[in-house]
């Protein structure tokens, strides 16, 4: 089961007034860095939950790094550090009634803990990737019931 | 970037694919030639004038294999030079841009808002450290290998022989040097906007100049040299980051007299084609 939303560039990349050696200026995202769609897939053998971040231009080698606790694995591209991939294990999520939550939770944690560990390899692309769960995160996961399915659990 | 250089590069780009049906040629040539033996009966029947060119081939191979070599060469300086398909429809989304963000200002001269894409390149020689003199342009940090962000393409077909260099460093000492909206754009990998700029005339108060040049990240010099070449300095700029196969590669700089041409609003519609360019630009420019 797939789902898929499309992702408005004035929603995630909002312009901000920053100050750059004293000079006020506006920023905005790279075009590059936000996401232009967003699809959530389930793993019906693990119940492992992948989201995938497509951008204006993929044309990068990607490679993978899990979580201390084993529990997300990210895909970042190799030049860019660009979040391509957040895959959700089903121990992260399963625990409690908010399920959908809980995954974004997991994965908003596994950006952060990935920015700390590694602060050169971060990309505009995380902060977009975050605003993107924050705003699209209902549309884009499916009802608590087709991740689960089986369990009777509460919607977010 | 002149029409000159444009049509040589355009030359070198397409002859270069001709070098390698040339190449190929000969390779398969120079492979038959090796294995013939003329002695035998099947080439008697040759006529003689035709037989003496392939002897004379054989003879010569060296060269040939040298010819092949120096093609070899010869197709990879080409293929640097870039594809002129890619840099038209480039061209093309430039002056679209261009259209599109100015059309407020129809009666203007094209060059007073200008789309500007700009390639960081290791290596440079049009470049001028500040203060330094006209013949000898280098200084500490400013040497033609220190990094600069090059204007490549330019929308219209006014001011297309711009010489305007940005320095742009990946060594992190020097990184604080980083020139220009342009070259701030670059090393941030954000998306900048610098608008609502004073009017800079030849005229203006030193302290004026200066002011300006702070908020627009360049030196005082170069604001002066604009001035010079009676051409009146942008009161709006902003700069979107390109990149190609995810390593940032240089900037889209959009750039204006009015001091409201260029805005963040404005900005954010040309985002997509910035990206577009940044595809096209995989193919090679």
């Amino acid at each position: 089961m797939i789902t898929r939303v499309t992702i408005q560039d004035s929603v995630i990349d909002k312009p901000r007034d920053e100050k750059i050696q004293g000079v006020e200026v506006k920023i905005m995202l790279s075009p590059f860095d936000v996401p232009q769609a967003a699809f959530c897939e389930i793993n019906e053998t693990t119940n492992a939950l992948r989201l995938k971040f497509d951008y204006i231009a993929r044309s990068e080698p990607v490679y993978s790094v899990t979580t201390d606790d084993a529990l997300v694995k990210l895909t970042l591209g190799k030049a860019s550090n660009r979040v391509y991939e957040i895959e959700v294990d089903e121990q992260a999520y399963k625990q409690g009634d908010e399920i959908q939550i809980n995954i974004i939770k997991n994965a908003e944690k596994s950006l952060k803990w990935f920015a700390e560990n590694n602060p050169d390899k971060k990309s505009g692309s995380f902060g977009a990737v975050k605003s993107v769960l924050e705003k699209y995160g209902e549309q884009l996961l499916p009802p608590a019931e087709k991740i689960l399915p089986g369990r009777q659990v509460s919607r977010a | 970037m002149g029409n000159t250089a444009i049509r040589i590069k355009s030359f070198l780009y397409v002859s270069g694919k001709y070098a390698y049906g040339v190449m190929g040629s000969l390779i398969v040539l120079l492979g038959l030639l090796s294995e013939a033996d003329f002695s035998r009966p099947t080439f008697s029947n040759w006529p003689e004038g035709i037989l003496g060119i392939v002897v004379s081939l054989k003879d010569y191979s060296l060269m040939l294999y040298i010819i092949i070599v120096a093609l070899f060469f010869y197709s990879l300086l080409a293929k640097r030079a870039g594809d002129p398909w890619i840099r038209e429809k480039i061209q093309y989304l430039i002056d679209g841009v261009r259209d599109r963000l100015y059309e407020d200002f129809g009666t203007d001269r094209l060059d007073e808002h200008r789309v500007t894409l700009f390639k960081r390149t290791g290596f440079a020689w049009k470049i001028r450290r500040p203060g330094s003199r006209k013949h000898w342009p280098y200084g500490a940090g400013y040497f033609p290998w220190s990094g600069w962000l090059m204007p490549v393409l330019r929308s219209g077909h006014t001011a297309q022989t711009s010489s305007s260099a940005f320095l742009a460093p990946t060594s992190g000492e020097l990184s604080h040097k980083v020139n220009g909206v342009v070259g701030r754009a670059w090393a941030s990998k954000n998306t900048i906007v610098v608008d609502n700029l004073n009017e800079i005339r030849q005229d203006s108060a030193l302290r004026t100049k200066e002011n300006y040049a702070r908020k627009t990240f360049c030196d005082i010099d170069w604001v002066e040299r604009c001035l010079d070449q009676k051409r009146q300095p942008p009161r709006s700029i902003g700069a979107i980051p390109i990149e190609v196969h995810g390593k940032i590669w240089g900037a889209l700089v959009l750039d204006s007299k009015a001091p409201h041409g260029v805005t963040n609003e404005k900005i954010a519609n040309f985002k997509l084609t910035a990206g577009m360019i940044g595809q096209l630009l995989e193919k090679n420019l």
